[in-house]
């Protein structure tokens, strides 16, 4: 069972399933992989929010599939009804492989809290400028999300509408200051981490 | 950080070592800061843009919202003036895809590997053509764009969309749409960085150890 | 323990001189008050005196710098100095107090180091804490501590009071007491704080020191006058009507808070952080609604509109290739005529008419939170809203800040801002307001 497997076995199998599943050709294995994994995700419970995003990342776009499949059978087989049936029979499995490659995804996020694999990665001894890069990045990431958001707000008080953010006069008026602030940022936290030996070989 | 510092001992042990920027070859502490913090700034400036796009009804063949993503790439890159930054940043971006936005350009770890490509050209192009510093903003982004998505399209024909006129003209338009998001992307770092290279902090980062 | 003879510092190793041949001694476990306008080079100095300042800046240091009777010109010895920095949330890396303050111990200190630290610095009982949950003045003291646990000789504070209030200062400096034979470098805009605290005061400007005595000894510069005419109050502007608003169901902030703004008025929030002074701003700038209650402008018109908020840090704003296009933003995004002669205009009014073609990022601070101010005055709002608008400034740009605002009332705006300086709000305020977890004190 994958989830009582320690953290590196489980990397080991998620990333090896994703490889497989990328590159097996015959439909019936990716049926049968379909299958397998929807079964382990029920035995997992999948977090809802977790199937609303596989639903969302696989049906959504089926749709559009669907049209330039049956396109390609159109032009295949030169009759809409057959083109229709040969291209749908080759949107099953390439549907099935994404859902496959996403649920993969999800139930191993699932199964690995973020702190399992951040000790996991230390345990393997990678390197400071590699771990001081993931835990900055992992760390910082929701007070960057904030400071956005105090941007976009300080700017929508300077009269920048919703609308426009994404214009040019927008995007700079967003931009400069972020980016000016990640510079700040920088160079008070690396001042601070040297200051203090980090640039030695310690670890966090 | 380079491993040819000693660890940390207090001053009472009578260290000499004077105290310098971490030395060496690669990043410094700095800059290795300011890469992490860009990527997390790409991810937060998505999260914003995304849904403002699609309350506008702006969505479609061109991915207006990828545009601020195209700009902090190559404002990191013009700030870490080396090659492999960008590698990094976009095996870094895939990685924390992997975890926040797992279908985003391609379901799992497989988008690494169009990212990756797209960022070895992205570098190729930036230290390649370092003698014309604002063309090679342009003709990086435009071709890293294209390129990118010629790999994420070959992937998809790999994993079984068929190569047909259909998918072929889908195909194009997604090309097409890339080459304007990576030129308008360029267009305003272009801006953004004449407007802040002179600032003393990033001069600090640029300088490096 | 430090000696500086002719010490010179280049930015960029040719721009101006940033210390211009500074002379001074430092004895073990000093306590040293840095103070002075903007620009004249205190934290320069404090990097030096320090010996972080080859990690800090980019420029050349030239003369003498031995720390400990070693030679540092070219670069402290390690472990010799420390260093806290204005806004503690871009110095802080780990998730916990602990880890935090762990990460500056020596290798192989273990546990007992690492409580001894803790204890001496009050973070025991949040050592697991996650510092995302801390107010700034306790991270502020994690930041402290994160410096003391690698025993520095030296630590040095930049402008530490930013972004704290009056109680959070006070608590940072009863620890600053508290350091044994630590020296302690503090560079502050807070004088008055500074002489009560430290031995000696060494004043800056343009980079030579002009004064150096036992803080006994040192006058702070007088506060600002104190404001006695009431001036002439008008009708309302902005009327808040029995607000109630709280971010948690279960935490609320204003519990039937109302409060009339007036032509001529200028109205200052007190209170400590968490009171809810700032929101009060976004209420009234309309960025948050309230839960119930009403807040509407006399004239009718959006509060986006009518209402002008500067917030406390003016990078969060600024981005134009000049300092016109900054000021000329605003009144073209809302559409009004001839945006760049009302920047202009309202630059000429602020002394900054000689600044117009200078890129914003280049001014210093003080500069900023002026053409920050200028951005949105030019919109023609009569309302304008300040947080914390003090925060950072030399007593030159106090002066020239308080000035603007009374006229600014005078001529028939309001003012509303939050501080946390009771002297400012004494200078400018005709009416002051100290809220406390949003209800009005008496």
């Amino acid at each position: 069972m994958t989830w009582r497997l320690p953290v590196q076995g489980r990397l080991v199998v998620f990333l090896g399933a994703s490889l497989a599943l990328s590159v097996v050709q015959a439909p019936w294995l990716l049926y049968g992989a379909a299958g397998v994994l929807c079964l382990l995700a029920c035995r997992q419970r999948l977090p809802r929010r977790m199937a609303r995003l596989l639903a969302w990342t696989t049906l959504m776009p089926l749709p559009w599939m669907a049209v330039l499949f049956v396109l390609a059978g159109r032009e295949a087989t030169g009759t809409w009804s057959a083109g229709a049936v040969w291209g749908l029979v080759r949107l099953a499995p390439y549907g099935t492989r994404i859902g496959c490659l996403m649920l993969a995804n999800l139930m191993f996020l699932n199964a690995t809290p973020l702190p399992e694999l951040m000790a996991v990665l230390r345990r393997l001894a990678i390197p400071d400028r590699i771990a001081l890069f993931l835990m900055t990045l992992i760390r910082f990431l929701p007070s960057v999300l904030q400071e956005v958001r105090r941007v976009v707000e300080a700017q929508r008080c300077r009269g920048l509408e919703r609308r426009r953010l994404l214009t040019p006069s927008g995007l700079l008026a967003l931009a400069v200051p972020l980016f000016l602030a990640q510079i700040q940022k920088s160079h008070d936290l690396a001042l601070s981490l040297e200051i203090r030996g980090y640039a030695s070989s310690k670890q966090p | 950080m380079s491993s040819q510092l000693s660890p940390h001992r207090p001053w009472e042990a009578g260290m000499n070592e004077r105290l310098k920027p971490c030395s060496g070859p690669g990043y410094g502490t700095a800059q290795v800061v300011f890469l992490a913090t860009m990527v997390a700034l790409d991810f937060a400036f998505g999260w914003v843009a995304k849904p403002l796009v699609q309350s506008l009804g702006l969505g479609g063949v061109i991915k207006v919202e990828m545009i601020p993503a195209v700009m902090l790439m190559l404002l990191t890159r013009l700030t870490l003036d080396r090659f492999g930054v960008l590698i990094a940043y976009q095996a870094a971006w895939a990685l924390v895809a992997m975890v926040l936005m797992p279908g985003a350009v391609l379901p799992g770890p497989l988008k690494l590997v169009p990212l990756m490509l797209q960022g070895l050209f992205l570098d190729a192009i930036f230290t390649g053509c370092r003698r014309w510093p604002t063309f090679r903003i342009f003709a990086a982004s435009v071709v890293g764009g294209l390129a990118g998505s010629i790999l994420v399209g070959g992937l998809r024909v790999m994993m079984g969309m068929p190569w047909a006129r259909s998918t072929q003209a889908y195909l194009g338009l997604q090309l097409l749409g890339s080459a304007l998001v990576h030129l308008a992307g360029a267009g305003l770092a272009l801006v953004v960085w004449r407007r802040v290279e002179a600032h003393p902090a990033l001069q600090w980062i640029k300088a490096g150890p | 323990m430090i000696r500086t003879v002719g010490l010179i510092y280049e930015a960029n190793g040719h721009g101006p001189r940033i210390l211009n041949g500074i002379g001074l001694t430092v004895a073990r476990g000093e306590r040293v008050g840095l103070v002075g306008p903007s620009g004249a080079g205190k934290s320069t100095l404090g990097y030096h005196l320090c010996g972080v300042h080859t990690l800090a800046l980019n420029g050349h240091s030239r003369g003498t710098l031995h720390l400990e009777g070693q030679d540092a010109i070219h670069g402290g010895p390690r472990g010799f100095g420390g260093m806290v920095l204005q806004n503690p949330e871009t110095q802080l890396f780990c998730r916990t107090v602990g880890e935090e303050v762990a990460l500056g111990l020596p290798v192989g200190s273990g546990e007992p180091g690492l409580g001894a630290i803790l204890d001496r610095t009050g973070l025991q009982a949040i050592r697991e804490q996650e510092i995302a949950t801390l107010s700034l003045g306790w991270k502020q003291r994690v930041s402290i501590s994160g410096m003391l646990a690698m025993a520095p000789k030296a630590l040095l504070l930049d402008e530490p009071t930013n972004y704290l209030d009056g109680r959070a200062a006070d608590a940072l400096f009863d620890l600053l007491d508290d350091l044994g034979d630590t020296t302690v470098i503090v560079a502050d805009h807070d004088e008055r704080r500074l002489r009560n605290w430290a031995d000696r005061i060494i004043r800056l400007e343009d980079g030579t020191v002009v004064l150096d005595v036992p803080a006994a000894g040192y006058l702070p510069s007088p506060p600002l006058e104190r404001r006695t005419d009431p001036g002439s109050v008008g009708g309302i502007l902005l009327a808040m009507e029995d607000l109630h608003f709280a971010y948690e169901k279960a935490r609320p902030i204003f519990q039937g808070f109302s409060l009339d703004l007036r032509e001529g008025e200028a109205v200052a929030l007190l209170g400590s952080n968490g009171a809810g002074k700032t929101t009060l701003l976004r209420l009234a700038k309309g960025l948050l609604k309230p839960g119930s209650g009403r807040i509407r402008a006399a004239s009718g018109r959006p509060l986006m509109r009518e209402v002008g908020l500067v917030f406390q840090n003016p990078d969060d704003g600024l981005f134009a290739a000049s300092v016109e296009d900054e000021c000329a933003f605003l009144p073209r995004n809302l559409g009004l005529e001839r945006p760049r002669d009302r920047a202009r205009a309202v630059l000429a009014r602020l002394g900054l008419a000689g600044m117009a073609d200078q890129v914003p990022f280049t001014l210093s601070y003080g500069e900023k939170r002026r053409v920050s101010l200028a951005s949105v005055l030019a919109g023609g709002a009569r309302i304008l809203c300040l947080d914390e608008p003090t925060a950072g400034l030399d007593r030159g740009n106090l002066e020239i800040l308080a000035e603007l605002l009374k006229e600014y009332a005078r001529e028939g705006g309001g003012v509303l801002f939050a501080t946390h300086d009771p002297a400012f709000a004494a200078a400018v305020a005709t009416r002051t307001i100290r809220l406390d977890g949003g209800r009005r004190d008496p």
